[in-house]
């Protein structure tokens, strides 16, 4: 009688065990969008990639963008490969790199960089340190190997861009043609920003400025590396509503 | 023949000492990476907060490493867990997270391979002396076993299911195969060590940490109420990996048969809850020593021995 009430215990736990992994794995497994950590409830991901090409509102909230590390390889790749070990966060001196947490199914604890929180400054530490190549090794300085977003500029929003409507207004209006001394010559006079430009690894490809005084930026998202520096820098020039934005391009799975 | 009590401390004191040691540098190699990105802060004078006992702690850290030349670099250089962590130029990695990204990505990094030589070397010449000397887990379930004689002492009978042992094997095929099913990484998500690891992380860093706490905590309620020491025994994917790794070390401990009178002191000692007159010699055993320490005949000792066997005489 007892051999079999334990017996039968013993099962009973054992089938108990099995089950709480089976939860576990379960869990694990479900897919679907990444969500932030717990501890801030405010940002959740949206379905979809976020339309950054809409008009911005004053009252719009930002949509939160998800970029991985430099050297991330394709996102099915690095689910299987990051071995979760918090190496990349901790050499990353700047805080950019932050992890999911346990409610981020398939990407709990795995790295993401936030740009509207702090921007990656390529330093590129984070992929020499990874021990399993879910981070492809990225050599110092050779910023075009990198790929983790791309950018988006909001010329209603850009100070420059503002600054020289107003004067191609005036000029207009006045009518006396002296717009033309103005416009084209080069880079002699500081217009009102131009941080962006300045403050942009990948000066000069990803970033440029569009001739005239002004320091109007033009931006050509094949060539940017999404670090969100341009973004950083431009977040505190206008006060929290960046005119230059990163944009999520990784395809998430 | 050293008395008693100095064989019994002769290993029972450093291999304590380690396992400390190993939670004092998990939480070191932690705060140490929390001052790097301190450091950086300060130079920009950009802090994300002024307060509490981590500003406290990077406050003291500043004082004691800013006059240190070389400090930074060495501590850029390290970090990482028992999981996977660096110190200056020596990069270790948990042969199990080797074994499993072999399964997920189907591949083996070189980096990864490199990473994991040096643990699997030692594993193959010492057994799985990982588990019982440097496991941050095995020390936790160690005091949770210690917890259990309280519990007696309380007059609560604790529960003590014995499961099969070779139950992990059957969990570490099971976990690799779900791995490759699923293409993550299953055991880097739910290994107790790897759990333990980041929890400790996320403690100095001011993560969240409640799933880490709540497995962690379920299995030393499970292990304290129903079966004792029932992962490292049963369970522990990792113990399976590295016991079948050090199946051939040379290190392991033999019986004098001749000098055993069967008294079974060496039994209860067992952390896990072999027989070592017989079983010393086995897969299972990870060689922590504690029976050679307490054999009031000193018929067991270290040696040099085959598998299944006990040492040469």
């Amino acid at each position: 009688m007892s051999t079999t009430r334990r017996s039968l215990l013993r099962a009973g736990l054992g089938a108990l065990g099995f089950g709480a992994l089976v939860a576990a794995a379960h869990r694990v497994m479900k897919g679907g969008q990444p969500a932030y950590p717990v501890s801030d409830p405010r940002r959740v991901q949206p379905s979809g990639a976020p339309d950054l090409e809409a008009p911005v509102e004053a009252s719009q909230p930002e949509s939160p963008r998800l970029l991985r590390p430099p050297g991330a390889v394709d996102e099915a790749g690095f689910l299987a490969t990051c071995i979760r070990c918090t190496r990349c966060q901790e050499v990353c001196d700047e805080g950019a790199i932050q992890f999911f947490s346990e409610t981020g199914g398939r990407h709990a604890h795995t790295p993401y960089v936030d740009p509207s929180r702090r921007a990656c400054t390529l330093c590129m530490k984070c992929t020499r340190v990874c021990p399993s190549r879910a981070l492809e090794p990225i050599e110092e300085r050779d910023y075009a190997a990198v790929a983790m977003g791309s950018v988006v500029l909001h010329e209603e929003l850009c100070l420059s861009h503002r600054a020289r409507r107003i004067r191609d207004e005036q000029d207009l209006l006045h009518q006396l043609g002296r717009s033309a001394t103005e416009a084209e010559a080069p880079t002699q006079r500081r217009g009102p920003c131009g941080e962006c430009h300045m403050v942009c690894p990948v000066k000069d490809r990803a970033i440029t400025l569009l001739p005239g005084a002004f320091l109007a930026p033009e931006v050509h998202p094949d060539d940017c590396a999404g670090c969100g520096l341009c973004e950083w820098i431009c977040r505190r020039v206008t006060r929290g509503r960046p005119a230059i934005r990163v944009v999520q391009t990784r395809a998430w799975s | 023949m050293p008395s008693r009590a100095l064989r019994h401390s002769a290993f029972s004191v450093p291999r304590r000492l380690t396992q400390v040691g190993v939670w004092a540098l998990m939480f070191l190699l932690a705060a140490t990476s929390l001052y790097a990105h301190y450091d950086a802060a300060r130079a920009l004078d950009d802090f994300e907060s002024r307060s509490g006992w981590r500003w406290q702690l990077m406050e003291l850290l500043h004082t004691l490493l800013a006059p240190m030349d070389g400090a930074a670099d060495l501590l850029a250089a390290t970090g990482g867990t028992t999981w996977s962590l660096r110190i200056g130029w020596l990069d270790l990695t948990d042969p199990l997270a080797a074994a499993e990204v072999l399964f997920t990505a189907q591949t083996l990094p070189l980096t990864l391979a490199a990473s994991v030589a040096a643990p699997v070397l030692g594993t193959l010449l010492l057994g799985k002396v990982f588990c019982s000397w440097f496991c941050p887990a095995y020390l936790l379930f160690e005091l949770s076993g210690k917890l259990r004689r309280l519990l007696r002492i309380a007059e609560i009978q604790p529960g003590s299911l014995r499961f099969s042992a070779n139950n992990k094997y059957a969990l570490l095929a099971a976990g690799l195969l779900i791995g490759a099913g699923l293409g993550l990484p299953f055991f880097s998500l739910v290994y107790p060590p790897a759990v333990l690891g980041r929890t400790l992380h996320a403690l100095v860093f001011g993560f969240s940490m409640s799933g880490g706490l709540v497995l962690l905590g379920g299995l030393l309620l499970f292990e304290l109420l129903v079966s004792p020491r029932w992962w490292c025994r049963s369970m522990c994917p990792g113990g399976a990996l590295y016991g079948m790794i050090g199946w051939a070390r040379p290190l392991r401990v033999g019986l004098d048969a001749q000098r055993c009178d069967g008294c079974g002191g060496c039994r209860p000692v067992c952390e896990l809850g072999l027989n070592p007159v017989r079983e010393s010699a086995g897969l299972e055993c990870d060689n922590c020593g504690r029976c050679v320490g307490v054999c009031p005949q000193a018929a067991l000792s270290w040696g040099v021995g085959l598998p299944g066997r006990g040492r040469a005489a």
